[in-house]
């Protein structure tokens, strides 16, 4: 082997193909997977598309080296179907280990025999094996310049995210004294974990500056922060760490960010990109990242947020607060949100939390707008409170459940907190089959890099 | 020009054949777009004017709105126009009535600039 490569896939498909591979037989089962293809620092990024379970007895048949084989008019599908829609080919069989999982010498002997010949049939598409232990996995992907990949690691996205392994061998390296109290909750484990992790920041404004400090005081390690605005009087009392030297000087709202990161945990890298997330370059550093806090308030934002959730299977939050009165100035509602995104849980666009005249909106330029009577709108609400119930929650959600801290979450739900009424509702997403941006059958779906994401120029 | 874009052009090319097509780009992947001439029927003064729209960078997600036509059309019964039909406007430059039609939210899906057309030319047929 010659580097590593990462596998992302959505709960509903693991939990599917884990149930083909152990239905409580104690046998050994086959599956074709195809797979979107992205990169992730500078790692194959292999997204689960399509999961074709091989039927026992035709499709998975008896082995003339090994136990058991795909039969090969099944595979010659799977693989002119891999290169006609451009995915990755990825034979599964599973084994009966359980934290710990690798590939026979008969598996290895095979794919050295079949691989070279797959390889030019997919036409440039990688091809390749995984095998499954019960909480473990290992693959050998080939590449069309000869090189080998085994897996660093395994992410299966649902409410709660799971990371697997070939061996449960993570390297423990934390800072005991700083997190001692924490780490009584999830451990040197968890710890690690949240050091190794990259969380990328939409807005940094009243609600994504709290996100920020929370986060960084987790002890999370990386951080990509997104925001071209800056600091002004209006700001103050809501952004965290920002001054009022900061409103005179027109400071970056993400370098306020990244001083308050850096200060919590010194040793965190941070990315900052002064630019508009709707822009293609800005909006593709995301597909790098393992979770995405969405603060920023523009449809665009939420618009290419929504997409990369699903072409790239990377979880993440939509975070906001909402006030209404009446022409009189009286409250009708007082509200937060916290809206967890994940692929194949609904999305914001089949939920129409997308407006598509906002979008057309936002794409004119200030004199058009004015001429075109859209009126200079008066600034929302906006009050620190509101913010902080938005952003501990979905802080909360994502300690909880990027650890794995709880089981049997159950669905994605979005959570909505009214003030006034002193209610929590809690809604499930619904899911159109046929929604171009969420659906498993349609366009975008773990498609990583092989399809544009909804972006401008630039 | 982004893809979707200039697919949206060539449509609108084939659903009025007859209407000379002038765009400019706006910069970050969409395009303004003036069709002329369009018919919009005997309850208008003229009979043809020009419709000119942009056509956003995030479409078929974004809207088209609003809608422009010619700043001299009239209706042939004297009644002046209301809202959502507006003059003083400008569109590319050019004096312009602004029609401001907004999808219903039932038509919250992706958008496709000739049926936001046809949509206009309908709504100003039946004023």
């Amino acid at each position: 082997m010659t580097g590593k490569c990462q596998l992302r896939f959505a709960r509903f498909d693991y939990d599917r193909l884990y149930a083909h591979l152990f239905p409580g037989d104690h046998d050994e089962h086959g599956t074709v997977l195809l797979a979107g293809i992205a990169e992730k620092d500078c790692k194959t990024n292999l997204l689960v598309r399509e999961i074709h379970l091989a039927q026992e007895g035709s499709d998975y048949v008896e082995g003339t080296t090994g136990y058991r084989a795909l039969h090969p008019s099944f595979i010659h599908r799977m693989i002119t179907r891999a290169r006609d829609e451009k995915l990755a080919y990825l034979a599964v069989h599973n084994h009966h280990s359980d934290l710990c999982v690798g590939f026979s010498q008969i598996d290895l002997d095979s794919h050295e025999l079949g691989y070279p010949a797959l390889l030019q049939i997919a036409r440039g598409m990688p091809v390749g094996a995984l095998v499954f232990g019960k909480r473990s996995i290992q693959a050998d992907v080939w590449l069309k310049d000869g090189s080998r990949l085994s897996l660093d690691e395994a992410t299966v996205v649902g409410q709660s995210i799971q990371t697997l392994y070939p061996s449960s061998s993570i390297r423990e390296d934390v800072n005991e004294e700083t997190y001692e109290r924490q780490l009584r909750m999830f451990g040197a484990r968890g710890q690690t974990c949240l050091a190794k992790c990259h969380v990328a920041i939409l807005g940094l404004g009243g609600i994504g500056s709290l996100v920020a400090e929370m986060l960084a005081r987790l002890g999370v390690g990386r951080f990509t922060l997104i925001d071209d605005d800056v600091v002004e009087i209006s700001n103050l009392s809501r952004i965290v760490g920002a001054g009022r030297v900061d409103a005179e000087e027109a400071t970056r709202k993400i370098d306020v960010a990244e001083r308050v990161i850096l200060q919590a945990n010194p040793s965190a890298e941070v990315v900052k990109i002064a630019d508009d997330i709707a822009k293609n370059s800005v909006a593709r550093t995301l597909a790098a990242t393992d979770y995405l806090f969405l603060a920023a308030d523009s449809m665009r934002a939420r618009l290419v947020f929504n997409a990369v959730v699903h072409q790239y299977l990377v979880p993440g939050v939509q975070l906001g607060s909402k006030v209404r009165a009446d022409p009189e100035g009286q409250l009708l509602d007082v509200m937060s949100a916290n809206r967890p995104v994940r692929p194949g849980s609904g999305c914001l666009w089949c939920n129409g939390l997308i407006d598509v005249q906002s979008l057309a909106k936002e794409a004119k330029t200030d004199d058009e707008r004015k001429e075109q009577a859209y009126g200079v709108e008066e600034p929302n609400p906006s009050v620190i409170t509101l913010n902080a119930i938005s952003a501990s929650h979905a802080v909360n959600d994502f300690l909880l459940d990027f650890l794995g801290l709880r089981h049997n979450v159950g669905g994605v739900q979005y959570e909505h907190f009214h003030h006034l009424s002193r209610k929590r509702m809690l809604t499930e997403p619904r899911r159109d089959e046929n929604c171009t941006e969420c659906s498993s059958s349609q366009g975008r779906f773990a498609r990583g890099s092989g399809i544009e994401l909804p972006t401008i120029e630039g | 020009m982004k893809t979707e874009v200039q697919t949206s052009i060539q449509e609108l090319q084939r659903q009025f054949p007859e209407a000379a097509i002038s765009m400019r780009d706006d910069g970050s992947g969409g395009a303004y777009v003036i069709l002329n001439p369009i018919s919009i029927g005997s309850r208008f003064n003229p009979t043809n004017t020009w419709i000119g729209f942009h056509i956003p960078s995030l479409y078929p997600y974004a809207d088209i709105y609003p809608v422009f036509i010619g700043p001299d059309v009239r209706r042939t019964n004297g009644q002046a126009f209301v809202a959502p039909v507006t003059h003083g406007a400008t569109f590319e430059g050019r004096a312009a009535i602004q029609v401001s039609r907004r999808n219903s939210a039932a038509q919250q899906g992706l958008q496709k600039a000739v049926t936001k057309v046809l949509k206009v030319l309908d709504f100003l047929e039946k004023l």
